[in-house]
């Protein structure tokens, strides 16, 4: 047998307390600790021992949606960060990137994650979402021509939806603060 | 989950071992082992066939699918007397078209029991028990009573933990070290590797050579599908949750594929797409990866031939990983994986530090920041086994609900031989400190 | 929805070969020659995915040993035919497929009634000495039947593959070749039939005209790429135009000689070529001079090119086109090595062709020494019919006490080798060529489990290739080495 190990047949060792914690946690630990989160950004733990899920507040302070509040839940899995966050907005919203569903369009959190990106990359690719919505790669494909055709008619609307009125006979959430 | 465990009865397996042997058994693997090699390691000794074959060595192979029924193959006729094999799946039909220790009418039972009893049958002699569970059921002893464990896994999951498994449980101390040999396929491509834990690279350090699963960009799903996938990541990914919002979507049940199917197919038509099949459907949702008897062979073949040379010392073994494709043309890749710096699971540096019993968490901190050798600028700690907060940098809710405990002494937080973890800008992962109060 | 036992049972190949490969596989009939380890390892791989019906011919009587390597057979099976035995145990794996069994001496059967043999698909054989198999290798190859010849001892397995060839067609550029397909004017069934290399090509070039001469790179190029070939379709289910867009992203990228290879062109042996250089340096030299000057960064051409719809001419055109280059290309790279020859004063010809025209990694000029000591093994059973088979001395200490037949057994064993390297023209001694024969020594013939399901595990998967017609099969030979696990393929 090679040498490298011998067979230990004692259990002595059984009751040493040994990190039982994922390789996962803590990377979401170290990501966490060491965001430098905007004052336009808030996070909050229903579940405060849950690292892995966690809501975030953005606040935009310029912009078409200067004015709101827009929350996210964020879902990380034992995977992480092979596998990206699952992140998705709890509201209702007039976005040419987020359709009405909640579901968000942003590469990096599905066809160009990469593992050595981390939290932080994310809720800077969220912000921008907010300051600089993309027509050419739309979800809410309304949202996205209104935005394309006529910017003064996309920020009435966006304004509009923010108060939780209809655009074209859909109804949003109230964002107001 | 039923939980079933044979208790290996050692001696009395071993008994029935020898005297199931019959003349010329042995006698192709006598020829490797009775005679010294140019390549084989220094401490080999030839002659030594009878103990080798008879040895009490003990293996684990996790997991009985297309890989783990030709692991077990492969060790009991290699002379490996005493296997577990750990699964916990039952058999599907689909798994027939490789998973040779099956045979139809044993579609809906457990693999890990089916297998082991199939060996055994065949294979006069060898003990083979089993465990229909999962790996995460067992603890660190259980672990250490192999020499040696074989991974035939399809899961990454399942691989990260037995791998950390593995690495935590040498610490420190070299006899603690069990060798893991992973094999692993795709199609017409697979990899054999040997991980010696804190030693070789280990699983977590190539993570990012695993081939990505293959994702479509929301968007392109939402409004320009054009391949057939589109369409049905759209019904799973944006109608279903749409439409049943209070049904949970489960890959396995039939009457769902069917669902989804039907919905990307009626999307397809409408984009003038076409190839939307049942088959794709499940294919993509359940992102099957196909699967194959010949390039199970190959893998399996070389992890065994690796473990084989492992444990008998016969010949050099492999340093350490082994790529194949199949695909175009044969090609092997040969090569040392490097160890990465900053893996999470053996990139973790440890450190025991001797500290005052009366220092505050405030003063450890500032103590860890002027330390000339770990060079730490933000440091947020954590209790490592409760994984309790002490005190962390960010975000501001954590910041303002730990900042409090700067005051504290660390010693109400963390007891004598305690582990703390550290995270910080200027560490590539964490850094782990166990506390020995002076 | 119904799906049926049978698309359940192998769908996770026909999520590979598709139902077209699996309709290939069905109806083709392996002939297995000697039921080995290796052997029924390979039927196994092959009964399991659905083969149609394989055939064991074997005179064997099972004896201890086989069942003692062979997962297909029992201690009852001892004194039973081999043939017979490993059959019923192999037909067990699947129902859908027949085995056959032929007790017969493979060798008599050879010599006196070689058309038995034209009746498989394919044939493999285990263990036949080169003379009957060159006979058989004649009758099938006449037939254009392909023969997989597959040979394992000890840690080292070796196959090759003996594929008749297709007719040849003139030659033309593949540039030359493009431009003779009119896509406006052929008919629908021609259009369905246009490579998809040409495809690609003839909208690669309407790109590069349309954008300055540059390749689609962003990935809203590429999108529009591929609406450009999208728009040439004539119908949806024009297969080549998906197998173009398929492979659109590769036309988009720029090959790059792999990472691993580039290391190898920075080795400081590369670099410093002297009087002393081993001949793997200076063609791995001379290689990385035809990167860098006439292969415009890219390595020398393989000459195999992937299965894809098209008429068989029209693909065989493609091939041929391919390994004309294939061949340009090699002897290009044949005049830099005389170049380098000759400025460190060696003669031209100590380098020969054909190792110049083996595989360039590292592995493979440490691996054809196995090779070689395969053959010199098969020369050694036809004088002894027998394998060598001794203790080894490679120590200084053992040579004192080896035993006149342990030495009489590897010099026989080295003398095989040495004619067989003066025969090939291998002047450079292998490294370790002795220790290599003592490891043969020692191997003496035997058949280890894991090597046999390994090379079996490879076999099958060639066979698979060619079968379906789907994925490129090797050309033409695979030497594995299990005691340092790495394969490498070679033109023998």
């Amino acid at each position: 047998m090679i040498k490298i190990w011998s067979i230990k047949k004692d259990n002595s060792s059984a009751e040493k307390k040994k990190p039982k914690v994922s390789a996962a946690q803590i990377r979401v630990q170290k990501d966490l600790t060491e965001l430098a989160l905007p004052d336009t950004m808030q996070m909050n733990f229903p579940d405060e021992a849950d690292l892995l899920n966690f809501n975030l507040s953005i606040t935009p302070d310029e912009g078409f949606y200067r004015g709101g509040v827009f929350r996210f839940t964020f879902n990380i899995n034992n995977n992480y960060p092979h596998d990206p966050p699952k992140v998705r907005c709890s509201q209702k919203i007039y976005h040419p990137n987020i359709d009405l569903e909640g579901n968000v369009c942003l590469n990096i959190l599905r066809e160009d994650w990469k593992p050595v990106l981390n939290l932080n990359s994310v809720l800077v690719g969220l912000q921008y979402l907010f300051l600089e919505p993309n027509a050419d790669d739309p979800l809410n494909k309304d949202a996205a021509e209104d935005l394309r055709t006529n910017r003064k008619n996309f920020e009435y609307n966006v304004k509009q939806s923010m108060r939780g009125k209809d655009v074209k006979g859909v109804y949003f959430d109230n964002v107001l603060m | 989950m039923s939980e079933t465990q044979m208790q290996t009865d050692l001696q009395g397996g071993l008994e029935t071992a020898a005297s199931k042997d019959w003349p010329g058994r042995w006698s192709h693997l006598y020829k490797i082992l009775d005679r010294r090699g140019p390549f084989a390691d220094p401490s080999f000794t030839p002659d030594h066939g009878d103990e080798i074959l008879l040895n009490t060595c003990r293996v684990l192979v996790i997991g009985a699918g297309g890989l783990g029924c030709e692991i077990l193959k492969n060790l009991a006729l290699s002379g490996f007397k005493n296997i577990e094999v750990i699964d916990m799946d039952t058999i599907d039909v689909s798994n027939l078209n490789r998973q040779f220790l099956f045979r139809p009418s044993d579609v809906g039972k457990p693999k890990a029991k089916v297998a082991s009893e199939f060996i055994m049958k065949r294979v006069p002699g060898v003990k083979v028990t089993y465990y229909h569970g999962k790996i995460q059921d067992k603890d660190d002893d259980y672990y250490l009573g192999f020499q040696l464990i074989i991974c035939g896994l399809d899961s990454v999951e399942a691989r990260r933990w037995i791998n950390a498994t593995l690495v935590n449980l040498v610490d420190g101390e070299p006899e603690r070290i069990r060798v893991l040999v992973d094999g692993g396929t795709e199609g017409f491509k697979g990899q054999a590797r040997v991980i010696i834990p804190t030693i070789t690279s280990c699983y977590e350090c190539s993570l990012d050579m695993l081939g990505k699963q293959r994702t479509f960009p929301i968007c392109t799903i939402a409004n320009t599908p054009r391949l057939p996938e589109h369409c049905i990541e759209w019904a799973s990914a944006i109608h279903w949750p749409k439409e049943r919002p209070d049904i949970k979507m489960d890959t396995d049940d039939p009457i769902h594929i069917q669902w989804l199917y039907e919905t990307a197919l009626k999307r397809a038509k409408e984009f003038n797409i076409t190839g939307v099949t049942y088959s794709l459907t499940q294919g993509v949702v359940k992102n099957i990866i196909p699967a194959i008897a010949s390039t199970n062979a190959i893998i399996a073949a070389s992890c065994c031939n690796e473990a084989f040379k492992l444990i008998t010392t016969s010949q050099p073994y492999l340093n350490n990983y082994m790529m194949y494709t199949g695909n175009e043309g044969l090609y092997t890749y040969t090569f040392d994986h490097q160890k990465k710096p900053d893996c999470p699971v053996c990139g973790n540096e440890r450190v025991t530090m001797e500290i005052s019993m009366e220092i505050t968490v405030e003063d450890f901190i500032e103590y860890l920041k002027e330390k000339q050798d770990i060079q730490l600028k933000k440091p947020s700690l954590s209790h490592a086994v409760t994984n309790e907060k002490i005190y962390w940098q960010s975000p501001p809710i954590f910041e303002e609900k730990t900042r409090p405990n700067l005051e504290r002494k660390l010693l109400e937080m963390v007891k004598q031989g305690d582990e703390i973890t550290v995270t910080d800008t200027t560490l590539p992962i964490s850094l782990q400190i166990v506390v020995s109060y002076i | 929805m119904h799906v049926d036992k049978k698309t359940q049972k192998y769908d996770r190949q026909l999520r590979l070969w598709h139902a077209s490969g699996q309709t290939a596989l069905e109806t083709a009939k392996v002939c297995l020659i000697n039921g080995t380890a290796t052997g029924c390892e390979i039927l196994k791989d092959l009964v399991l995915p659905g083969i149609g019906s394989f055939t064991v011919v074997d005179d064997k009587i099972v004896d201890g040993s086989d069942v003692g390597n062979t997962f297909f057979l029992v201690p009852d099976s001892i004194g039973k035919s081999r043939a017979q035995a490993v059959t019923e145990f192999l037909q067990e794996l699947n129902e859908d497929v027949k085995g056959f069994h032929f007790s017969e001496n493979p060798i008599a059967l050879i010599e006196n009634q070689p058309e038995y043999f034209l009746q498989f698909s394919i044939v493999i054989t285990t263990n036949i000495p080169e003379k009957p198999l060159l006979k058989l290798a004649d009758t099938l190859w006449n037939a254009k039947i392909p023969l997989v010849v597959l040979r394992t001892v000890g840690f080292i397995g070796y196959f090759r593959i003996a594929l008749p060839e297709h007719t040849n067609v003139p030659f033309l550029s593949l540039e030359q070749y493009v431009k003779t397909f009119n896509f406006d004017t052929l008919d629908s069934m021609d259009h369905g039939h246009i490579p998809y290399v040409v495809i690609l090509l003839k909208y690669l070039e309407q790109w590069k005209q349309d954008h300055d001469g540059k390749l689609p790179s962003t990935s809203a190029e590429r999108n529009e790429f591929k609406q450009l070939i999208q728009s040439g379709k004539r119908n949806a289910d024009e297969e080549n135009f998906d197998e173009a867009l398929s492979s659109a992203w590769r036309a988009c990228t720029v090959t790059k000689v792999p990472r691993q290879v580039e290391e190898i062109f920075k080795d400081s042996s590369c670099e410093n070529i002297t009087s002393e250089s081993s001949n793997f340096w200076i063609i791995v030299r001379a290689i990385r001079e035809f990167v860098a000057n006439e292969g415009q960064g890219l390595l020398p051409l393989a000459g195999s090119v992937p299965d894809m719809k098209a008429y068989t001419s029209g693909y065989v055109a493609m091939q041929n086109i391919y390994r004309q280059k294939a061949k340009e290309d090699i002897s290009i790279v044949r005049a830099h090595v005389h170049d380098i020859l000759t400025s460190i004063g060696r003669s031209v010809d100590s380098i020969s062709d054909n190792e110049i025209d083996s595989r360039w990694l590292r592995d493979s000029q440490e691996n054809i020494v196995n090779y070689v000591l395969i053959r010199a093994m098969d020369r050694f059973y036809e004088s002894h019919n027998r394998y060598p088979d001794a203790a080894t001395f490679f120590l200084e200490d053992d040579a004192e006490e080896a035993s006149e037949e342990a030495r009489s057994e590897f010099s026989t064993l080295k003398t095989y080798v040495n004619l067989l390297l003066g025969e090939w023209d291998i002047t450079n001694y292998p490294e370790h060529l002795d220790n290599h024969i003592h490891e043969i020594c020692r191997a003496g013939g035997s058949e280890l489990a894991n090597i046999a399901s390994l090379l079996g595990g490879m076999v099958s998967q060639e066979i698979i290739k060619l079968i379906t017609r789907q994925y490129i099969p090797i050309n033409n030979s695979i030497v594995f080495d299990g005691i340092r696990s790495m394969s490498s393929s070679y033109i023998l």
